[in-house]
C-alpha cells in the first residue's frame, strides 16, 4: 500500500468530523471520494496534506508514519476547493511557485511552466493575474500549479466543479492520462457520480466522517455494503423482507438464498426487473399498476405502484416494435437475475 | 458613438449633489488654513499677517540662519525614524499574534493594545514624564521616542491587523503544500500582501512622530528639542513669518509622503486618524 489512513479522528470544537476514517491506496491508483456536503471530504484531504493533525489514528506513506510531518515535506500535492491562487502573482509565477521555492534554474522553470499551461489549455494567459481570469480558468491554473511538481500523491478537491460540461470532459480524460503516465497516486473529491465512475480505479463512499465502502465502481454498484451506498450510486429499489432458514421470500414463489437471519432489505436495480402482463397461473413476485411511463426508445422506464412494497422503478429493455404498457395498466414485475440481488441485513439506515 | 448611461433617479441626483457639497465644504475647512499659512510664508511683511503682501523667499532663507531650527529638524528626523522602527518591530509581531494566535484572552489583549489610541497625547506625555521620574529617567530624546512609540503603536498595530485579517490563510497553506518553508511563505506570500498595511503604518508613525507636539512638549529636554516644540516656542516670542515657511515645508513633506503612498498602495488603505 502506498498511502494508508487508519482510524483517523478529527475534532473541531467538540464535534467529531472524522470518526475513525480508514482508507488505503495502492501506488498509482486513482480513487474518487464521493459523499454529501459536509461529510468530511475536505477535512480528510487536509489531514493527508498535513494542515490538520488528527486527534487519533495515523497516516502512512510508503510505510512511514507522516502524521506529524509538516506539509512542505510531504510531497503531497493538493488542488484546493477554493483554488487558493496567489493574487499578487501572475499566472506564470503561480504555476512556477513550487519550482521557484526549490530553486530550479530559470530556463527549466520557463519550459515546464509552458508545458503545464499547455496541458490545461491556458497558453497565452501567463502574464495575467488571477483576478483577471474566469472561475474555470483559475481552477485550471490551480491544477497546473499542482501537476508541475509531479508529486507522488495528488489530492484534488472538486477540481472540475467550475468547468463547463465540454471542458470538464476533456480535462477529466487529460487528468486521468497524466496521472496514469506519471504514476501518481491520487484521490479526488467529487459530487458527480458519473465523473467518479469514469475517472477512478476505485470509489470511496463517505458518510458522516466514515468511509462506508471502498471498491471498484461496478462492485460498488453490484454489491453495496449498505443501503446508503446502494442508494448513493445509481437508482435502486429497496424492498423489506424477513430472512428465515437460509432464504428470503420475495413473493410469487421466488426465494433468494442468504446466510443472514431476521429483517433484510433486498436491493433491486431497475434494470434487473422486467414488466410483463399479468397471466393466470404464472406467479410473479410483484404486481401493481403502472403510474408513469417514460418511453425512451431502446429502453422504457416504468414506475409501478406495488402496494406494500411501494413504488418500483423498472428500466425495461424494449424489443423492436413492441408496444409499451399504458399508465393505469395492471402488470406483473419479475426479477431477471435473482442471484444479482444484493441482500442487506437489518433495518433501513438511510 | 456617445457612451450610454443608466438613467438616474432623482434621489441619486440629490444624493450626488449632497455628497459634492459636503466634500467641497470639508475641503474648504481643511485646506483653507493651509492656504493661509502658505500665503503668509511668502509675505514681505516682518510679522505674521493676512493677507500677505508682496512675494519673497526671504523667510525660507532665514530658516537656514537659525541654527536651533536646523538642529531641531535633525532631532525630529532621528526621533521619527526611531519611532517608526520601534512601532514596526513591535507592531508586526503583535498584529500577527492578535490576528492569528489561538489563545485565551486574545480579544482582551487586542483591546488593551489599541486602547492608548483613545488617550490624548498630552496625557501620554505627562504619564511618561511622571513614570520616568520614578526611575530617574529624565526628559530626553529617548523619552520622546518612548512616548511617541506608545502613542503611535496602536494605529500601526491596527492597520497591520486589518490587512492581516484580510489575508486568506489557505494561501499560506497552498504555499507550504508547494514545498515552501515558513520563511519562504512569509517572504513570498504573506509579506507582499501585508505590505500596504506595513507601509501605511510606517508612514503614519513617521509623519506623526515628526510633527507631534502634545507628547513631545512634556518629554523633550530643553536642549535638543524636536521641531514641533521648537516652533511652538518660536511663535511665543517671535511672530516672524519664518514659522509659516517651516509649516509650508512640512505640508509639502506630508503631501509628498501621501502622494508616494497613494501611488504605491492606494489612498483608501491609509489609516484614518
Ligand atoms: N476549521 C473548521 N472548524 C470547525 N468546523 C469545521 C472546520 N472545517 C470543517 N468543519 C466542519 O467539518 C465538517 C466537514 O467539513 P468538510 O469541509 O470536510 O466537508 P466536505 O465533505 O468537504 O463538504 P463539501 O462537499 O461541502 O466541500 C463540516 O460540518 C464543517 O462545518
Ligand atoms: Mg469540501
Amino acid at each position: 500500500m502506498h498511502v494508508v489512513i487508519s482510524d483517523v479522528d478529527k475534532v473541531f470544537g467538540g464535534t467529531r468530523v472524522l470518526k475513525g476514517c480508514t482508507l488505503g491506496l495502492e501506488r498509482g491508483e486513482v480513487v474518487s471520494l464521493l459523499g454529501p456536503s459536509g461529510c468530511g471530504k475536505t477535512t480528510l484531504l487536509r489531514c493527508l496534506a498535513g494542515f490538520l493533525v488528527p486527534e487519533r489514528g495515523e497516516i502512512r506513506i510508503d510505510g512511514t508514519d507522516v502524521t506529524l510531518v509538516p506539509p512542505n515535506r510531504r510531497r503531497v500535492g493538493l488542488v484546493f476547493q477554493s483554488y487558493a491562487l496567489f493574487p499578487h502573482l501572475s499566472v506564470f509565477d503561480n504555476v512556477a511557485y513550487g519550482l521557484t521555492v526549490r530553486r530550479c534554474p530559470r530556463r527549466e522553470i520557463a519550459e515546464r511552466v509552458r508545458e503545464a499551461l499547455a496541458l490545461v489549455a491556458l497558453e497565452g494567459f501567463a502574464e495575467r493575474f488571477p483576478a483577471q481570469l474566469s472561475g474555470g480558468q483559475q481552477q485550471r491554473v490551480a491544477l497546473a500549479r499542482a501537476f508541475i511538481l509531479e508529486p507522488e500523491i495528488l489530492l484534488l478537491d472538486e477540481p472540475f466543479n467550475a468547468l463547463d460540461a465540454k471542458l470538464r470532459g476533456t480535462m477529466q480524460v487529460e487528468l486521468r492520462k497524466l496521472v496514469k503516465r506519471l504514476g501518481m497516486t491520487s484521490i479526488f473529491v467529487t459530487h458527480d457520480q458519473t465523473e467518479a465512475l469514469t475517472l477512478s480505479d476505485r470509489v470511496a463512499v463517505m458518510r458522516d466522517g466514515i468511509i462506508q465502502q471502498l471498491d471498484h465502481p461496478l462492485a460498488l454498484y453490484d454489491t453495496p455494503s449498505s443501503d446508503y451506498v446502494a442508494g448513493f450510486i445509481g437508482t435502486t429499489n429497496f424492498v423489506r423482507r424477513e430472512a428465515r432458514e437460509g432464504h428470503v421470500a420475495l413473493g410469487g414463489g421466488l426465494a433468494l438464498p442468504t446466510a443472514v437471519q431476521g429483517p433484510v432489505q433486498v436491493v433491486l436495480r431497475p434494470e434487473n426487473l422486467r414488466v410483463r402482463a399479468v397471466r393466470e397461473g404464472a406467479a410473479a413476485p410483484f404486481t401493481g399498476k403502472v403510474t408513469f411511463v417514460r418511453p425512451l426508445g431502446a429502453t422504457v422506464e416504468y414506475e409501478i405502484d406495488a402496494g406494500a412494497d411501494g413504488t418500483l422503478r423498472v428500466v425495461d429493455l424494449r424489443e423492436a416494435l413492441a408496444p409499451t404498457f399504458a399508465e393505469g395498466a395492471d402488470v406483473a414485475v419479475v426479477v431477471r437475475k435473482p442471484e444479482a440481488c444484493a441482500i442487506l441485513p437489518g433495518e433501513p439506515t438511510r | 458613438m456617445s457612451a450610454r448611461r443608466m438613467p438616474r433617479s432623482w434621489s441619486d441626483v440629490a444624493g450626488g449633489l449632497l455628497l459634492y457639497g459636503l466634500a467641497a465644504f470639508s475641503l474648504l475647512v481643511l485646506v483653507a488654513p493651509s492656504l493661509v499659512v502658505i500665503g503668509i510664508s511668502f509675505t514681505e511683511k516682518r510679522y505674521i499677517s493676512f493677507p500677505p503682501e508682496g512675494f519673497t523667499f526671504h523667510w525660507y532663507w532665514a530658516i537656514l540662519e537659525k541654527q536651533q531650527l536646523i538642529d531641531a529638524v535633525g532631532v525630529s528626523v532621528r526621533i521619527s525614524l526611531a519611532v517608526m522602527l520601534i512601532c514596526l518591530a513591535i507592531g508586526l509581531p503583535a498584529a500577527f499574534s492578535l490576528v492569528r494566535g489561538r489563545y485565551r484572552g486574545r480579544t482582551a489583549l487586542g483591546a488593551f493594545v489599541v486602547a492608548p489610541q483613545m488617550m490624548p497625547g498630552m496625557v501620554i506625555g505627562i504619564a511618561i514624564l511622571f513614570f520616568g521620574s520614578f526611575f530617574a529617567f529624565r526628559q530626553s530624546e529617548l523619552m520622546v521616542v518612548v512616548g511617541l512609540s506608545v502613542f503611535c503603536l496602536p494605529f500601526v498595530v491596527r492597520v497591520i491587523m486589518a490587512r492581516l485579517a484580510g489575508i486568506d490563510v489557505t494561501l499560506e497553506e497552498a504555499s507550504s503544500n508547494l514545498g515552501a518553508d515558513r520563511a519562504q511563505t512569509f517572504r513570498r506570500i504573506t509579506l507582499p500582501q501585508l505590505l500596504p498595511g506595513v507601509l501605511a503604518g510606517a508612514a503614519f508613525a513617521l509623519i506623526e512622530a515628526f510633527d507631534n507636539l502634545t507628547v513631545a512638549l512634556f518629554t523633550a529636554s530643553p536642549r535638543g528639542r524636536p521641531l514641533a516644540v521648537e516652533l511652538y516656542q518660536l511663535v511665543q516670542f517671535d511672530s516672524s513669518p519664518i514659522v509659516a515657511a517651516i509649516s509650508t515645508l512640512e505640508i509639502a513633506l506630508a503631501l509628498i509622503v501621501v502622494l508616494v503612498l497613494a501611488r504605491t498602495i492606494g489612498l483608501e488603505r491609509l489609516p484614518e486618524k
